[in-house]
C-alpha cells in the first residue's frame, strides 16, 4: 500500500522512519533491539519499549551509546486513557538533538500491526518496517494456547519481516516442519532464520541508499547466515532513460513480499528535470522529489530480497518495461 | 467531649438487618452512635430536624470511578444526556450536530480568541442517527482554530479540518481508524488509540494531561455529593508524587465532601518496588483517603470491540479483542501484591478475559492461601453463573457494569453481543442468587456518575433505546439500594467503617428527597438527592435549599 507522504507538510520536520519489533514474550525482541543498540554506528535511535516488569536492556549499551534515547513505557488497550506508548514516543520528538530512526518493542501480547498505524498516518513517522520475532522451540506451542491462539496469528500475518529466532535449539527437520507451519499461518511474508536475533541493522533501520548498504548487508550474511546460507542478496538496475510514473508505481505494487527494501535515485517521467527519490520497503513506497540533476539524468536503483528468493530475470524484466520507451 | 446531634428523618433506611428502618441517627464528632426511636435517643443530645422531611440512606460507596470524573471538565460537555457539572449546573444534552456545533461556537466565541485547541468531550453519536459527524459540522467552529471531540466511549474522535491538515492525516493511508468519505476522503472521524493520538499531538493537545491536581479533586468530590456518594474509587492512578500530595491535601480539608479510594496501577512497576510503594502510601491513609489497592487491565471494552469473548465471540464477526497481558505476567505482577496483603482490583470486561483472572487467581490462591484477601473482578460484564460459582469458591467479589446496559444496552444488543448475551449482560440477579459479593458501577466518566441512576439501571434494564434486555437479571430495589451501599463497601474492604448507619461506623448519609423503596421502580432514578452527610457533617447539594 503506498501514500504519498510529503517530506515535509506545513513546515514540519520530514517523517521519522518507524520500525516495530513485536513478538511473543521470550522470542528475542530485546535481544534485537540490543543488537541493534550495539550496531547503531553512532546513529541516534529513538526506542519505546512498552512492556512491563523487568526490561533487559542492556544497560552498558545505554550508557555507551548516549547518542541513542531509550524510553520505557507501559499501556493498556483500553480506552484513550491508556495510550501512554504514544506519549512516549511523541515525548521523543521533543528530545534534545534530531533522532534519525525509531524503533518501538512493542509488548508481548500486542498487535504490532495495530501499532505500527502511528507510522502510517500522520506527519510524525514513517513506516519502515514492521519485523516480528519468533521463537522456533515454542511459538507452535504458544500459537495453540486456548488464551493466546489468536493474538500469535495477528501478530505473524502483521509482519513485513518474520524473524525465526533461536533456530540452533531446533532440529533440522523439525525447522523444516516449522516452516511449512509459516508457510500456512502466515503466507508470503518474508522470514529469515537467526540463533541470537541478530537481523543485519540496515534491513531493520532506514539506511540511505549507497552502495555500503549492498555490502554491509553482504559482510553481516558471514555472522548470521546460518543453515541458509546468505540471507538476503541485492540487485540493481541502471538506466538512463526514465520511467513512466504509473508504470513505475504498478512494478512497486506487484513486488512479491520476499522483496524486502528497494532504494534509489530514479527518473521519472512527471518530474524528469529533477531527482525522485525511490524508497520501498516491504510493500510501501514513496517516491519524492530530489535536487535537480547534476550531470545526466541516471536512475540507480537497489533491490534487496531474501537470498534465493529474488527473480533476477523477472525484476528486470518488470522495471525495464516500465521504462520510458 | 463534643457534642452528640440526633438528627431526625422521615425514614431512616439502614442496611442493618437488626434494624433495617429507624427514626432518628445520633452523631458524635463523625461516627453513629446510636440509631433507633426518637424516643429511644432522647437525652442523647441535641435533635435536630434539618431532615424531619428527608430519606436517609447510607451514603452511596461508588466502587468504579476515576478521577476524570472531575478533570474532564475542563473541556466542553457536548453529550447527548443531560449532565451536571462540579459546580452543579446542568448541561442540557445536545440532540442533533447542529446544537453541539453551536455550543462550540458559543464557547469559540468568548475572548480572547486565540488558537489553542477547542476540546469536547461526551460526544454520542449513537444517539444521534445514522449519519455521522465530519469535519464539514466542525468546520463551522473554526477553521483557523483546531477542534477535537472525544466520544463518550472514549474510543472516537471528531476533528475539524485544522486537525487533519497539522496532523497530516491524509486519505492516503490505509489504516482501519481513519473513517472515509465515498471518495476515499478522511472525514474527520478517527477511532483506535494510534490514530487518535496522532491527532491530538497534531495541535499538541492531550486529554490525560491534568492541569490542575487540586481542582480536579474538588471537582471530583462535588460531583460526588450531588449525587449522594459520600465514598468514591479512582481506579487506575499511577500515583505519581503531585497525585499524592494532592489528594492528601484536599482530602484533608474538612470543606471536602467525600472518601476517596485511588488504586495504584499494577503495570509500571515491578512488584517488589510496588509493595514498597503501597507501604508507603500506607502511612499517608486518613478516614478519608484509603491506599492500598492495585489495579490490573487484563483486556479491553466492548464498544472499541478490544474485550476479550469466548467463543463465539463478537456478534458481528468482528476479530476478538487485545490482552494486555498474559496469564504469566499477570501472575507475575499480582502474586506478590496478594502475599502481601493488599487487594486487587481486575478488570475483565469480556468472559474470556474473567476466565484468564479466574484461572490465575486460583493458583495464586492456591499457592498462598490468603483469607479475606476480597480481590474483585471489576465490569465482569458477561460473567456467567459457571464463573461466579468459581468466584466464591475463590473468595472473589465483583462489580458490575449496569449502567452499560442502559448507554450501550442497544449497541451490544445489535452489534457487540446479540440479543442473548445482552439479555444476560451484568447478571445482577445470578450473582445475587449465588452469593456472590457484588456492587454495581458507573465507571464515570465513562458514563455519569448516579449511584441512584446505576440502581435503576439494575433493577429495570432498561437501554436508552427502550428495550428490556432480560427481566430474569432485575434487582429488586432492596438489592439494587444494597449494592451501592454496603454491596461496595464490603468490595473494597471498607464495610467495617461505611455502607450501613448503624453503631461505631462513620456518619455518612445520602440525603434524599423521597423515599426510593417506595417509588414507582421505574422512576427510582429521579429521586431526588439534596445532599449528604460526611463523617457527621452535612454537604448540601449545590442548588438544595440548606
Amino acid at each position: 500500500m503506498s501514500e504519498d507522504k510529503p517530506v515535509d507538510v506545513r513546515g514540519y520536520g520530514p517523517a521519522l522512519p518507524l520500525t516495530v519489533v513485536g513478538g511473543f514474550l521470550g522470542a528475542g525482541k530485546t535481544t534485537l533491539l540490543n543488537h541493534l543498540l550495539a550496531n547503531a554506528n553512532g546513529r541516534r535511535i529513538g526506542v519505546v519499549v512498552n512492556d512491563f516488569g523487568e526490561i533487559n536492556i542492556d544497560e552498558r549499551l545505554i550508557a555507551r551509546r548516549t547518542d541513542s534515547i531509550i524510553s520505557l513505557t507501559n499501556g493498556c488497550a483500553c480506552c484513550d486513557f491508556g495510550g501512554t506508548l504514544y506519549d512516549s514516543l511523541f515525548q521523543l520528538l521533543e528530545a534534545a538533538g534530531p533522532l534519525e530512526f525509531i524503533v518501538i518493542e512493542t509488548s508481548g501480547v500486542a498487535d504490532p500491526g495495530k501499532v505500527a498505524d502511528v507510522g502510517r498516518v500522520g506527519r510524525f513517522f514513517r513506516l519502515n518496517l514492521v519485523v516480528v520475532v519468533t521463537d522456533a522451540v515454542t511459538v507452535r506451542e504458544h500459537a495453540a494456547d486456548r488464551y493466546l491462539h489468536d493474538t500469535i496469528a495477528r501478530q505473524l500475518t502483521a509482519a513485513d519481516l518474520i524473524l525465526i529466532n533461536k533456530t540452533d535449539l531446533v532440529k533440522a527437520a523439525e525447522l523444516a516442519e516449522l516452516e511449512s507451519w509459516f508457510d500456512a499461518v502466515a503466507p508470503g511474508v518474508a522470514r529469515i532464520a537467526s540463533r541470537t536475533a541478530a537481523v543485519p541493522v540496515d534491513v531493520l533501520l532506514d539506511a540511505p541508499p549507497s552502495e555500503p548498504l549492498v555490502r554491509r548487508i553482504a559482510d553481516s550474511e558471514q555472522v548470521h547466515g546460518h543453515h541458509a546460507g546468505r540471507q538476503f542478496e541485492s540487485w540493481s538496475f541502471i538506466s538512463s532513460r526514465p520511467f513512466r510514473t504509473a508504470a513505475l508505481h504498478e512494478v512497486l505494487a506487484r513486488l512479491p513480499r520476499t522483496i524486502l527494501r528497494a532504494k534509489g535515485v530514479v527518473q521519472v517521467d512527471r518530474a524528469a528535470e529533477r531527482q525522485t527519490i525511490l524508497h520501498f520497503v516491504a510493500g510501501r513506497w514513496t517516491l519524492e522529489a530530489g535536487e535537480l540533476w547534476p550531470v545526466m539524468p541516471q536512475t540507480e536503483l537497489v533491490v534487496i530480497g531474501l537470498a534465493g528468493r529474488m527473480e533476477v530475470p523477472a525484476l528486470e524484466e518488470a522495471f525495464k518495461g516500465a521504462l520510458l520507451s | 467531649m463534643s457534642e452528640t446531634t440526633i438528627y431526625r428523618a422521615a425514614k431512616i433506611f439502614t442496611m442493618n438487618p437488626h434494624q433495617p428502618v429507624a427514626e432518628a441517627v445520633a452523631v458524635r464528632h463523625d461516627r453513629i452512635v446510636g440509631v433507633s426511636t426518637l424516643g429511644a435517643l432522647k437525652g442523647a443530645g441535641k435533635v435536630d430536624e434539618r431532615f424531619a422531611d428527608k430519606v436517609l440512606l447510607p451514603g452511596f460507596v461508588e466502587g468504579h470511578t476515576h478521577i476524570q470524573t472531575g478533570t474532564i471538565w475542563a473541556n466542553v460537555y457536548v453529550g447527548y444526556h443531560d449532565r451536571l457539572a462540579p459546580d452543579g449546573k446542568l448541561w442540557a444534552g445536545l440532540k442533533s450536530f447542529d446544537e453541539v456545533v453551536a455550543r462550540l461556537r458559543e464557547v469559540a466565541a468568548v475572548p480572547p480568541a486565540d488558537d489553542r485547541p477547542l476540546l469536547a468531550w461526551g460526544f454520542d453519536p449513537v444517539f444521534l442517527g445514522e449519519r455521522r459527524m465530519t469535519v464539514a459540522e466542525l468546520d463551522r467552529v473554526s477553521t483557523t482554530r483546531p477542534v477535537i471531540i472525544m466520544h463518550q466511549t472514549f474510543h472516537a474522535l471528531n476533528v475539524n479540518s485544522v486537525v487533519l491538515d497539522r496532523a497530516g492525516i491524509t486519505g492516503g493511508a490505509d489504516v482501519e481508524g481513519i473513517v472515509r468519505d465515498a471518495g476515499g476522503k478522511p472525514t474527520g472521524e478517527l477511532r483506535e488509540v494510534a490514530v487518535m493520538k496522532v491527532a491530538l499531538q497534531g495541535v499538541g493537545a492531550n486529554f490525560n494531561t491534568i492541569a490542575d491536581i487540586p481542582l480536579g479533586i474538588w471537582n471530583f468530590g462535588r460531583i460526588a455529593n450531588m449525587t449522594g456518594a459520600t465514598t468514591v474509587t479512582d481506579l487506575a492512578n499511577e500515583l505519581s508524587d503531585a497525585m499524592v500530595d494532592g489528594y492528601c491535601a484536599v482530602t484533608a480539608n474538612d470543606d471536602f465532601p467525600a472518601r476517596i479510594v485511588p488504586m495504584h496501577v499494577g503495570w509500571l512497576m515491578r512488584p517488589s518496588l510496588l509493595v514498597e510503594r503501597l507501604a508507603h502510601l500506607a502511612t499517608l491513609n486518613t478516614s478519608k483517603l484509603h491506599f492500598g489497592r492495585v489495579k490490573l487491565v487484563v483486556d479491553g471494552a466492548f464498544s472499541g470491540f478490544t474485550a476479550r469473548l469466548k467463543p463465539p465471540g463478537y456478534y458481528n464477526g468482528a476479530p476478538n479483542g487485545v490482552w494486555n497481558f498474559t496469564g504469566g505476567q499477570l501472575r507475575q505482577q499480582m502474586e506478590l501484591i496478594h502475599e502481601c496483603g493488599y487487594q486487587l482490583h481486575i478488570h475483565t470486561n469480556g468472559d474470556e478475559a474473567t476466565d484468564l483472572a479466574i484461572d490465575v487467581l486460583r493458583e495464586i490462591i492456591s499457592d498462598t492461601p490468603r483469607a479475606d484477601h476480597r480481590h474483585t473482578l471489576q465490569h465482569c460484564q458477561l460473567a456467567n453463573a459457571e464463573q461466579f460459582q468459581k468466584m466464591i469458591e475463590l473468595g472473589l467479589c465483583t462489580n458490575l457494569f449496569s449502567n452499560h446496559i442502559y448507554y450501550y444496552g442497544d449497541l451490544h444488543y445489535a452489534t457487540t453481543l446479540g440479543p442473548e448475551r445482552s439479555a444476560r449482560m451484568n447478571a445482577a440477579a445470578t450473582a445475587k442468587r449465588l452469593g456472590v459479593h457484588f456492587s454495581i458501577h458507573s465507571d464515570s466518566p465513562v458514563t455519569p456518575i448516579a449511584p441512584l441512576f446505576t440502581a435503576w439501571c439494575a433493577v429495570n434494564r432498561l437501554t436508552a433505546g427502550g428495550r428490556v434486555l432480560g427481566t430474569s437479571e432485575r434487582l429488586s430495589v432492596a438489592d439494587a439500594l444494597h449494592a451501592i451501599t454496603l454491596g461496595a463497601a464490603y468490595t473494597l474492604r471498607l464495610d467495617h467503617e461505611i455502607g450501613s448507619i448503624e453503631m461505631g461506623k462513620r456518619a455518612d448519609f445520602a440525603v434524599l428527597d423521597e423515599n426510593p423503596y417506595a417509588v414507582d421502580p421505574a422512576s427510582l432514578k429521579d429521586v431526588r438527592v439534596s445532599g449528604t452527610v460526611l463523617g457527621g457533617r452535612h454537604f448540601p447539594a449545590p442548588g438544595s435549599p440548606p
